[in-house]
């Protein structure tokens, strides 16, 4: 059989190439390999792909086992080719044509997919820009700056400008918990607690936008701020010029607002001793340099006048109290005598007690504290009757009355009174009797009053003036508050012994003062930056506003803004704060 | 440039982000504010204008860099300030931040912006080391020549396999037309690609049973190695000039939302003064 191979190749600029090409065989195989009779040197062909074979009169093709061939589209094993029918093997296109003269069987073949095998084909399948991630930097760079811009500034400006038009609408607890979070991202940091109840409420300080809070925001609450000097004697010290803010620092956590720098008081005070007018000791450091403690001693309770000595120094701090008490004795280690219960120890808080808040001494009073002991009998006939304390006046009346009832009434059991004394009570007196027993009442009482039970037992306490009259007891002034300018608690110091600051038991006579000096103090407290002691800072024990200077702010032009101001409040915070103001929640 | 990037005119940029750094510090630690320090005192919003100034201009140098303006004095100079600059933010900010931190659009500000500096930070250290190591692995060879060889050795190992049976054919037909360079983010980064067409031939070829030419099988394995070497010199040099410009999409587009966050910061906290 002879076949003809009929090799078609399409030029580029239209036209076909014809190359043909003469076989013998009775079959024809098809495939890469070099064996077969149309040998196709394509990597897509098999080595062996298919065979064109004889039957009778027909062709015939048939796959390669187990594979399939496409013939007129359609996948075969194999097929009766007919004349015009096409079959693909590989890339190449083979059409069974009609025999020609000079062979028995032709096929033409065309190569219709070339071999991809270009740098242009790795390059367009590989990636090898070095700056292609599959996002542009334009577009992320936008993005991100969209998603801030939209998160943290669009949001939380329309958060507060709803929150300004619906104030009225909406619960204010609703809108505090929803919105704050939103704009609480501007926050610079968590206010302090006292505040906290208006923290959500922005505006209460933040008034105007872009204005720095004003003092009046201030003033609505802390509406009688007063100098901490007195402006005109330290015209430098004062505060008239300064924002509350420039000391007072909001959204530091939630920590006071109230300032402790050490350094700020130092800044003035350790060199206050050069400024006119100044009495002050200069100070800069509670360890380090901080003067000894000047105790204030009442000299004068009726002209309010008083003096400060420092502890130690000469002349030493007295206090002229009117009263005669040895502390020693009171509290030695034996004990002392109780008429009814022996021998008892006493101990300091059997007197001395703190108040409720422990900043200072409940006062002490005679009949509480001295009297279980100290009983003021003055009449061995009258044992129940003990004299009356507190006003010499009223004493002697209290004497006076009670030897003349005795006079008029009789039944006294005095072994050295006259009979008409004596008389069974109820008994009438004739006209003599009666001047014997008025002259007995007044005998009596002088000798009470001015005698070992009276006069002589009120000297043991107290000091006692003679006068016109008779005698008079010195009045008493004990000093309530020996540090006026510094702050104490007794009560974050319970766990001490009292002795340990206040040495009374060695102290003998009322005049002592037996307060700490500064050495005992420092024993434990450092300065603000003390790394073994307790680091204690000038607001530790010293105010700042002090009471009794003069307000920063008038109060009346104060209250006129107050009520402005505090519509600015929101309804449930303005009710909280009426709440505060009127004492009705602590 | 990449040497002279950090010690441009004798660091005349490092000396001069020391000496501001080294005065801020000072001025941090002489300052004592009334309460503890934040962005509120004299200092926090001279340290707080200082760090913004830097901040913008430091951003200028994108758009500066763009602009191919040499009027503007030369581009090196330019990177050399930006490096150091940036780098003296880290401390400017933290002082003025006074060390508070918080969930607020003020802390984001200043992850953000540690985000830019770090991003910068490696960014720097991959100028400084890529370059010579892309040349040396290029070894005088462009990327268009390494793509060439490869063609011309695809070439050569279909030639050779046209004789062999039709799996092995499809194995090198597979390593010709599949084999791809950065065929993934990843793969593009690490330089490496686990599953190479032409390693997986070669491996098969090496391993599996071979019925064919042994001189020919010989003479594609060794076609197939010199293919991958030049793949893996291919890949590397991706992997480091993607490395070069990877940086950029932290850097970039966190400066901008840095940008965002520092008008914002500056918006709100004068808004609620």
């Amino acid at each position: 059989m002879k076949i003809l191979f009929s090799h078609i190749t399409r030029k580029k600029r239209g036209g076909i190439a014809t190359r043909n090409e003469y076989a013998e065989a009775d079959t024809i195989t098809i495939g890469r390999s070099t064996s077969c009779e149309l040998s196709l040197l394509d990597p897509r062909v098999h080595l062996e792909h298919a065979k064109v074979v004889k039957k009778l009169d027909t062709y015939e093709v048939i796959a390669a086992e187990y594979t399939l061939i496409e013939v007129n589209g359609e996948l075969v094993d194999k097929i009766t080719l007919k004349t015009g029918d096409t079959f693909l093997v590989g890339p190449y296109k083979i059409i069974f044509e009609s025999p020609s003269s000079d062979a028995d069987l032709k096929l033409s073949i065309e190569l219709t997919k070339n071999l991809r095998n270009q740098v242009s084909d790795l390059i367009s399948r590989s990636n090898i820009d070095s700056s292609n991630f599959g996002i542009s930097k334009r577009t992320w760079s936008w993005s991100l700056f969209s998603i801030i811009t939209a998160l943290f500034l669009m949001i939380p400006l329309l958060v507060i400008n709803s929150s300004k038009e619906n104030l009225s609408s909406l619960d204010p607890e609703d809108l505090n918990k929803s919105s704050t979070s939103l704009v609480s991202v501007w926050s610079t940091g968590e206010i302090s607690s006292p505040h906290n109840f208006f923290a959500h409420d922005c505006e209460v300080c933040h008034e105007k936008p872009f204005v720095p809070v004003q003092n009046n925001s201030c003033a609505k609450c802390h509406d009688d701020i007063q100098h901490h000097a007195d402006t005109k004697l330290f015209p430098s010290a004062s505060l008239s010029d300064l924002s509350c803010q420039s000391c007072h620092k909001e959204h530091q956590g939630k920590i006071t607002v109230v300032k402790n720098n050490q350094d700020f008081c130092a800044s003035c005070h350790d060199a206050i001793q050069d400024e006119p007018n100044s009495l002050l000791r200069n100070v800069s450091d509670f360890g380090k340099n901080h003067p000894q403690f000047n105790p204030t001693v009442i000299i004068d309770k009726d002209k309010n006048t008083n003096r400060s000595l420092s502890i130690g120094g000469d002349p030493k701090p007295i206090e002229f109290s009117g009263l005669l008490f040895n502390h020693a004795v009171h509290l030695r280690e034996t004990g002392v005598r109780h008429p009814n219960d022996g021998i008892i120890d006493l101990e300091c808080k059997d007197c001395h007690v703190s108040d409720s808040g422990g900043v200072s001494m409940l006062p002490i009073s005679f009949k509480e504290h001295c009297n279980s002991c100290h009983k003021l009998y003055f009449d061995s006939s009258l044992p129940e009757r003990e004299l009356y304390h507190g006003d010499t006046k009223e004493l002697f009346i209290q004497v006076e009355n009670v030897y003349n009832s005795i006079a008029f009434q009789g039944g006294y059991i005095g072994k050295d009174a006259p009979n008409v004394i004596r008389r069974r009570a109820g008994q009438t007196l004739s006209q003599t009797e009666r001047v014997e027993a008025a002259e007995w009442a007044k005998r009596k009482k002088e000798q009470v009053l001015d005698g070992r039970f009276g006069k002589d037992r009120c000297a043991e306490c107290h000091l006692i003036k003679n006068n016109e009259e008779r005698w008079t007891i010195q009045s008493v002034n004990i000093t309530d508050s020996w540090f006026p300018k510094a702050n104490f608690t007794h009560e974050s110091h319970e766990d001490m012994e009292c002795i340990s600051c206040h040495e009374a038991n060695r102290s003998e006579q009322a005049t002592d003062v037996i307060q700490p000096s500064i050495e005992i103090c420092q024993s434990c407290h450092g300065g603000e930056n003390a790394r073994s002691k307790i680091p204690s800072t000038c607001v530790t024990c010293h105010g700042f506003h002090f009471e009794h200077m003069s307000p920063i702010y008038p109060i009346n032009e104060v209250k006129v803004k107050e009520t402005t101001i505090l519509s600015s409040l929101s309804e449930k915070n303005l009710a909280l704060f009426n709440k505060r103001e009127n004492n009705e929640i602590p | 440039m990449h040497e002279s990037l950090l010690i441009y005119k004798k660091f005349k940029y490092l000396k001069l982000t020391l000496t501001t750094v080294i005065l801020c510090i000072v001025l941090y630690l002489y300052h004592s504010p009334i309460g503890s320090p934040n962005g509120g005192t004299w200092l926090g919003y001279t340290l707080g204008t200082l760090a913004a100034l830097i901040m913008f201009w430091l951003a200028w140098f994108g758009a500066r860099k763009r602009s191919y303006n040499k009027s503007k004095g030369n581009l090196e100079e330019w990177a050399s300030a930006h490096v150091y600059l940036g780098l003296a933010l880290v401390v400017i900010s933290t002082l003025h931040s006074g060390f508070q931190f918080g969930l607020n659009i003020h802390t984001i500000l200043y992850f953000l912006m540690m985000i830019v500096i770090i991003s910068g930070i490696i960014g720097v250290y991959f100028y400084l080391k890529f370059p010579s190591l892309i040349t040396k692995n290029r070894n005088g060879l462009t990327t268009e020549m390494m793509l060439t060889q490869i063609t011309e050795i695809d070439e050569d190992i279909r030639e050779l396999s046209m004789s062999l049976d039709d799996f092995t054919v499809d194995l090198m037909t597979k390593a010709i037309e599949e084999t791809v360079i950065g065929k993934s983010f990843i793969i593009k980064l690490k330089g490496v690609d686990p599953d190479c067409h032409t390693s997986l031939a070669r491996k098969h070829l090496r391993e599996k049973k071979f019925s064919g030419n042994n001189k020919i099988r010989e003479q594609l394995l060794s076609k197939l190695t010199r293919k991958e070497k030049i793949l893996d010199q291919l890949r590397n040099d991706l992997k480091m000039r993607s490395l070069l410009q990877i940086w950029l999409y932290i850097h970039v587009p966190f400066t901008f939302a840095a940008l965002a966050a520092l008008i914002i910061h500056i918006f709100s906290v004068f808004y609620y003064w």
